[in-house]
């Protein structure tokens, strides 16, 4: 598998994603300590608020939290919402899921054995304004209403309400003819004594499927700080006797009322000057009631940055990605809306034992997490209570998650920042490689001359180097080859000189024998030796021609010519009178076959090839010559002969200055250059020459020349 | 009258086998070996034609200098330049030194350098004959004096050396026939390849076209040859 540099760079840009692993490590860790500080925090609020309220005795007696009976002891919630008499149990919501059951074992008195269908009640009290509202949901199997005609109160289902303050204890009652508004009754102390009707307890009876429900209310100022509530069942209603009696407090045992339990003001007083913004104290007593509290868990809405409108979009668009990542809270929820009448939280126990604690728990499905510590409250070395500090971790969660987006949004930004500069660059190295080895390819050609140079790179890193060292090595070939095709020149030119003296000397020696009228031998040695100096020219200028050419060809004038007729001229009057034994085949095409070039020189390079032709064919086979135009304007000329076949690693090698595959002598000198005269004015034609073996069942070679025609339509 | 030729050529030995072959045919000749050499004699006196090897020992053009010196002391006496490089060919054309003629230095030197001295010497006298009868070709705008080698295209003097003077000639003495390179080769007094034929005519034309940028009288038959169709 080939993995391009464009790739492998695109990989590694993978590893900007570590910054989000980094920035959520990060994150934790500054959340724990965010954490530890809270909890420290929470933790001396917790003690202070101890300290503050220990040894207040006054306080303490004066709040009730001395003699504490759970079971007699009624507890007041602070009702959240408005209570309406009026029989129904929807505006008792939330605080009725704390309703206590009554039943059997607060059972007072009952005629024959107790049976639970025939009298149990949830009960439920609570202050709200001036008034302690009190709901009893009874159930009953008969419900038996006062008579109308009886003076008689206790002779139906009612309820008994006993109050005691520092003037003693009053007993009122409360029945009803039918259903609806009713009031109480004050009893008199004395049972000759009429009942008086209380105008200021009032309560709705309201018959149910399976009972009745009895809502009261009593103002706060006939209340003292004991509190009892018995419900009576009559259920025949002929005899109209008390069957059961169930009730808060035991009055025949204890004769006294439980005490009347609520959260303390004074207490909360004291709390609320300890101002602790976004906390909620609690006290509880050694019942665990609740029976003081301050502050709400509710946190103030921490403001969103209002970025510009950019980071708000990238904020909106990223949303979801932040969702695997942060912890979602409620900053919306509700504070318990009701404490129950115990608050159990782990922990409470131990701080009611007298050690201090912290600890969480999750309010509202998870969504909410709460930290509490808690501290015991002491008087006089005992410990009569707890105080519970609460503070939702909201406001470190949505610093964390704060922290979360922004590590997040910013390492997508980095990213794709970072991701397309990195991708830039790669695909700039990427591209420059690819240039770079593209130039080194094209600069050579498959029969090794050397095109173009490498374009220098103005960078100055290492892959301009690489390209300056290719470049010097290309120039270093270069040179070489050229040294090559300059040698011959050279050693032409040094010959030439010494050449001409001798051919001026022998023709010299030549007319002064004449004069001496000398032996035949004489003369025959003249003639040999003048004979092999034009051999040795004729060598010499061929080399010239060949290492002149390039630069004679420059002067030369390029003009319109048919070749097809061209070469039937040059047939006739050039290669078939030259090579008289040879049958060389050609057929000129009907149209014309137009080039631009010059005559002189593609006549010079077509007769390079039929030489060549001539001096390898087969003896008795024929030379053919093909001439064609293809389709894209092109003119291909095959020279085929039967014959030797050339290997296919000097195929390209032949065009090449001074190389030659001859294995046999010849008459006429052979330097290698007729196929180099080819090439090379093939070259100046902007035309290709390649040579190919037979492939079709003879032996042979077949040279193709390529050039590019004139496209009829041009001429006009 | 014997003529005076200055030969000056810096290889002693084919200094001395020119020489030795011009006295075989009846000239006076003073060979040179240098420029400073040559100048000075010629500070003496002046020959009646001169034989300039273009390369003088290291320099590579000390016949040209030698050739523009001449020329100051005397516009009418003929110059023969012998080069070894080919490349030299076309500065002895283009220079318009006021060389007469050209010959390169190889096997053939010999063979041609008496007809071409005869030649020029034919001419330096129809010069100073001042006759009339001149063989004249007329062809169109062309008109070409056989024996003072002038040559003219629209009245114009086209500057030609002898070979390439020649070479014309012998194309527009026949106006439309093909001339093939041999033919040329003959009339030229040269034995070249055919490449310096087409060299020697690319020279020619390419004085007319300094003359008259139109001109195409010199035309090309695929390379076979050349003829003259104005």
């Amino acid at each position: 598998m080939r993995f391009s540099l464009r790739l492998k760079l695109a990989l590694l840009s993978l590893l900007l994603l570590l910054f989000p692993l980094l920035g959520m490590r990060l994150n934790n860790t500054l959340k724990n300590s965010l954490i530890t500080s809270q909890q420290e925090t929470l933790s001396l609020t917790a003690q202070a608020v101890s300290a503050a309220l220990t040894d207040r005795n006054d306080l303490f007696d004066r709040e009730q939290f001395h003699g504490l009976n759970q079971d007699r002891d009624l507890y007041l919630f602070q009702l959240s919402n408005i209570i309406r008499l009026d029989g129904q149990l929807d505006d008792w919501r939330p605080e009725l899921a704390e309703a206590e059951e009554f039943a059997r074992e607060h059972l007072i008195s009952s005629e024959g054995n107790y049976v639970l269908q025939s009298l149990n009640f949830r009960h439920l009290a609570g202050k709200q304004d001036k008034y302690l509202y009190a709901l009893f949901d009874v159930q009953d199997d008969y419900v038996i209403y006062r008579n109308k005609n009886s003076l008689r109160l206790d002779r139906s289902d009612h309820l008994q309400i006993v109050i005691e303050d520092y003037a003693g204890q009053r007993k009122y009652l409360m029945t009803a003819h039918e259903q609806g508004w009713i009031n109480a009754f004050l009893m008199p102390d004395v049972p000759i004594k009429f009942p008086v009707s209380e105008q200021r307890i009032q309560g709705v009876w309201n018959q149910t499927d399976s009972g009745y429900i009895l809502e009261i209310r009593i103002p706060l100022e006939l209340l003292g700080n004991k509190l009892a509530f018995t419900i009576a069942d009559v259920d025949d209603i002929e005899s109209r006797d008390i069957k059961a009696l169930i009730g808060t407090s035991n009055l025949k045992e204890d004769k006294a009322p439980g005490l009347l339990l609520t959260t303390s003001t004074p207490i909360e007083e004291i709390l609320k000057s300890l101002d602790r913004p976004y906390a909620r104290i609690r006290i509880v007593d050694r019942n665990q009631r609740v029976r003081a509290q301050v502050g709400s868990l509710r946190t103030t809405e921490i403001p969103q940055e209002q970025g510009d409108k950019l980071s708000g979009r990238i904020n909106e668009l990223m949303r979801p990605l932040y969702r695997f990542f942060i912890n979602p809270f409620l900053t919306e929820f509700k504070d318990q809306a009701s404490q129950p009448t115990e608050l159990d939280l782990k922990g409470i126990r131990e701080g009611l034992a007298g050690r201090h604690s912290v600890t969480s728990y999750l309010m509202e499905d998870g969504q909410v997490e709460v930290m509490a510590a808690i501290t015991p409250l002491y008087e006089q070395e005992q410990v009569i209570g707890a105080v519970v500090v609460e503070q939702t971790t909201n406001s470190i969660l949505s610093l964390s998650n704060r922290l979360i987006e922004e590590t997040i949004s910013l390492s997508v930004i980095a990213f794709l920042f970072g991701g397309c500069i990195l991708l830039l660059f790669a695909f700039r190295i990427s591209a420059r490689i690819r240039r770079l080895r593209n130039q080194a390819a094209s600069a050579i050609t498959p029969d090794g001359r050397i095109l173009n140079t490498i374009n220098k790179d103005s960078a100055s890193d290492e892959i301009a180097d690489l390209g300056r060292t290719l470049d010097s090595m290309l120039s270093q070939l270069q040179q070489q080859i050229e040294h090559r095709e300059q040698m011959a020149d050279n050693l032409e030119h040094e010959m030439r000189t010494p050449l001409a003296g001798i051919a001026a000397s022998v023709k010299n020696l030549h007319q002064e024998q004449l004069d001496t009228n000398p032996s035949d031998r004489i003369m025959e040695y003249i003639e040999w030796v003048e004979r092999d100096v034009q051999r040795m020219e004729e060598l010499l200028t061929s080399i010239r021609e060949a290492t002149t050419l390039k630069n004679a060809l420059l002067l030369d004038s390029m003009e319109l010519l048919d070749l097809g007729k061209a070469v039937s001229v040059w047939l006739e009057h050039g290669w078939r009178p030259a090579f008289s034994e040879v049958n060389i085949l050609y057929q000129a095409p009907e149209h014309e076959v137009l080039v631009n070039g010059d005559p002189v020189r593609l006549r010079q390079a077509l007769e390079k090839l039929v030489e060549n032709a001539v001096s390898f064919h087969t003896p008795g086979t024929a030379i053919e010559l093909l001439l064609e135009q293809h389709e894209d304007n092109n003119i291909s000329l095959l020279v085929i002969n039967q014959g030797p076949t050339i290997e296919p690693d000097m195929q390209q090698q032949i065009f090449h200055s001074m190389i030659s595959s001859r294995a046999v002598k010849d008459k006429s000198p052979h330097l290698g250059l007729g196929l180099y005269i080819v090439r090379t004015v093939l070259d100046h034609h902007d035309g290709r020459v390649n040579v190919q073996n037979l492939s079709d069942g003879r032996t042979g070679v077949v040279f193709t020349i390529t050039l590019p025609g004139v496209p009829k339509n041009e001429l006009t | 009258m014997t003529y005076r030729i200055a030969l000056v050529e810096d290889d002693s030995r084919l200094q001395a086998n020119y020489a030795q072959a011009l006295q075989r045919e009846g000239y006076d000749v003073a060979s040179y070996s240098s420029k400073p050499e040559a100048m000075s004699a010629f500070a003496r006196s002046l020959p009646d034609l001169a034989v300039l090897d273009v390369m003088l020992g290291e320099e590579m053009a000390g016949g040209f200098d030698l050739c523009q010196h001449l020329r100051s002391l005397s516009p009418v006496i003929p110059i023969i330049f012998l080069t070894a490089r080919n490349s030299d060919l076309d500065r002895v054309s283009g220079l318009r030194l006021g060389a007469w003629d050209y010959l390169t230095k190889d096997t053939t030197t010999l063979d041609f350098l008496p007809a071409r001295i005869s030649a020029l010497f034919r001419t330096v006298e129809a010069l100073r004959s001042n006759t009339t009868e001149n063989k004249i070709i007329r062809h169109k705008d062309l008109q070409i004096d056989e024996d003072r080698k002038e040559v003219y295209w629209k009245e114009h003097p086209i500057s030609l050396t002898l070979t390439e003077f020649w070479i014309l000639v012998c194309l527009a003495r026949r106006p439309g026939h093909v001339k093939n390179h041999e033919q040329l080769m003959e009339a030229a007094s040269v034995i070249v390849t055919n490449n310096a034929i087409a060299a020697h005519i690319r020279r020619i034309r390419d004085k007319f076209h300094e003359m008259d940028p139109d001109f195409k009288a010199i035309r090309s038959e695929y390379g076979m040859g050349y003829r003259w169709q104005p």
